[in-house]
């Protein structure tokens, strides 16, 4: 379900189409061990909404990616409110940073935007998927040896609710599991209906974190 | 005690704006809740009933128990304590509701907060008592679970504690028992809710006042989301030092006598929030969240021993519990979450309300080993209050219809 796009320096984990109207993911996240390296997170902190990429990248390339996917909501819809395409959610890795040309950003963003083709991360990326229930489940791994280094994400196809995807990244125990799901598409309302919200049973959910423990697993 | 349409008339009209008014001739007789006497908390209007049972479907009852005077004897009283039961809906059981929750400082009990902080819903009654009785009053509430091979509800079961060095209650001795439970489940109603020294509150003290159970609601409409949605709160209020007390921003406990306190405040509130607005349980967070901002503009920084705990839920997306443990998917309706802000709002002038509604219906209470807890003294609040211009003349549209109990 994540489309990888980025450099050598940069993995963004796509949820739809960069240019697709601004739309919210329900998203959870657990830090362990130490873990520090993430920004972007305080709107997920308190909307448990997510409306950007995921981008992976060395820590001390944190801000400047950051700025990155400021720019990339900036070209999907300069008037989006607040919570509506940024702040993109911004993960650490503890590994040194390649040195980056002058005209990086503008060479990123063409590779966001699709307009140039990317590259492979400098670094191993781990994953894998599966269909469970009707919904596709995917982790993607960077980092390491040590768990406190490590970066997880888990996503998922299902209408999962944000604490229900705090139960999914709860299994995991990397230094920071990121859980999203896309089976609700959150749009700004234009009339006065509330939101339709599809939510999993709790079977349906057991069944969405075995697999995912079991993904995980056969990933060791 | 009750204010009738007479009395609140009476009191309507005094002419409260006017600061050449000595209020000082006009002595408050009995006990009237925070609008009646001129205090008006917040901006937005009130629900019918000015109470949690403004959310439609909500219910709310007390059992009061107050038995014997002098010394503690643990076990014999004197008993100063009760229960005070909410119906979310009087189906529960059988329909969920999302529900969200909120710690400020967790000294204290809340029973099935993890089921609410993992599940995201709830599936009982709620009941409020002293912290003795909470193992009781769980073991009753737990009866209402259905007995089929579906998992069984955590029931919610909060507490603030009456007893001890200072306290009116023999906590200790538990007398809260299944019968009380099951009276103020059976007496839950909607409409007007008993406020003051009753139900779990009976024992309670808050700002070193008598304090107890109080309740109030607002009523917002969401811009585009539609509404109108009611936000009901009821606490249990036994918080607090005398100096922290604000009403509506003004510094009353600085300007009452000072007591002496010992226990200094190892005491806590419990703040229930509903709503008819679709919200969803991560939503409901924020909205508990809220209910502390409530209860600081009372003074209240959550001491270091209190157990202060916040829980909302919505009654707009009942969930079958069937569809819950093992259906596929099922549905339900969200605020966005951008216009969600007058609920915010809502919520923390509900808390707030309720909160000086306990203290202004609270009377003078002796207990366990003749403690004495007055209670607070509404006449010279109210000069407190005018000196610092902040009582107003009573508002049809304060009070909805009316909120006489």
């Amino acid at each position: 379900m994540f489309r990888r796009v980025g450099t050598n320096y940069c993995l963004a984990l796509m949820l739809e189409p960069w240019n697709a109207p601004a739309g919210r993911f329900f998203v959870a996240y657990k830090g362990r061990h130490g873990f520090r390296a993430l920004i972007g997170n305080g709107v997920a902190d308190e909307f448990r909404t997510i409306s950007a990429p995921l981008f992976i990248t060395p820590t001390p390339l944190l801000g400047k990616i950051y700025d990155s996917g400021m720019a990339l909501a900036d070209r999907r819809d300069v008037e989006a409110p607040l919570d509506l395409g940024w702040p993109p959610l911004c993960m650490g890795l503890d590994i040194a940073s390649p040195a980056l040309a002058d005209n990086w950003q503008p060479e990123l963003l063409d590779v966001l935007t699709d307009s140039k083709p990317g590259q492979a991360p400098a670094w191993p990326v781990a994953g894998s998927s599966k269909a469970v229930s009707g919904y596709e489940i995917e982790f993607v791994r960077c980092g390491g040896p040590q768990l406190s280094s490590q970066v997880t994400v888990l996503g998922t196809t299902a209408p999962l609710l944000p604490g229900q995807l705090e139960r999914l990244a709860d299994i995991d125990n990397s230094g920071l599991t990121v859980a999203v799901a896309t089976g609700n598409r959150l749009l700004r309302s234009q009339n006065d209906q509330a939101q339709h919200i599809d939510v999993v049973s709790e079977t349906v959910l057991e069944r969405l974190v075995e697999a995912t423990r079991a993904l995980l697993a056969e990933a060791k | 005690m009750s204010l009738s349409r007479r009395t609140f008339f009476q009191l309507s009209s005094l002419p409260l704006l006017g600061a050449c008014v000595d209020l000082s001739k006009e002595p408050v007789v009995g006990r009237h809740r925070a609008r009646d006497l001129g205090f008006r908390i917040g901006q937005l209007p009130t629900g019918q009933w000015n109470a949690i049972t403004d959310v439609a479907g909500v219910e709310v009852g007390h059992t009061t128990l107050i038995s014997g005077s002098g010394k503690l004897e643990i076990g014999k009283g004197p008993i100063r304590t009760g229960v005070t039961a909410i119906w979310p809906s009087r189906n529960i059981v059988n329909e969920f509701m999302p529900c969200g929750v909120d710690a400020p400082n967790g000294n204290g009990e809340l029973s099935g907060i993890l089921q609410a902080r993992q599940m995201g819903v709830l599936n009982s009654p709620l009941c409020l008592t002293n912290t003795g009785s909470v193992g009781m009053v769980y073991d009753e509430l737990l009866k209402l679970q259905p007995q089929d091979d579906l998992p069984q509800g955590i029931p919610l079961v909060g507490e603030t504690y009456d007893g001890g060095t200072g306290g009116l209650n023999d906590t200790v001795g538990r007398h809260v028992h299944g019968e009380h439970v099951r009276a103020a489940l059976e007496k839950a109603a909607t409409g007007p809710v008993e406020e003051g020294a009753v139900g779990g509150g009976t024992g309670m003290v808050c700002y070193e006042f008598k304090g107890g159970s109080g309740t109030a609601s607002r009523v917002v409409t969401l811009g585009d989301q539609g509404g109108p949605y009611t936000v009901g709160a009821i606490v249990q209020a036994n918080h607090g030092l005398r100096s922290q007390l604000r009403i509506d921003g003004v510094p009353v406990g600085e300007e009452l006598p000072v007591v002496e306190n010992p226990r200094g405040e190892i005491n806590s509130i419990l703040m229930i929030i509903a709503t008819d607005a679709p919200l969803l349980s991560h939503q409901l967070n924020r909205i508990a969240r809220r209910a502390t901002h409530g209860l600081a503009k009372t003074g209240s920084i959550s001491g270091n021993g209190s157990g202060d705990f916040a829980l909302a839920f919505s009654t707009a997306n009942p969930i079958a519990r069937e569809k819950f443990w093992r259906g596929e998917t099922y549905s339900m309706k969200s605020v966005e979450q951008f216009d969600i802000a007058p609920l915010l709002q809502a919520t923390a002038e509900a808390v707030e309300e309720a909160i000086i509604n306990a203290l202004c219906m609270a009377t003078d209470m002796t207990g366990a080993d003749d403690v004495f807890v007055p209670a607070l003294p509404l006449t010279r609040t109210r000069e407190i209050m005018q000196e610092h211009k902040r009582l107003f003349e009573l508002q049809a549209s304060d009070h909805g219809e009316t909120n006489n109990v």
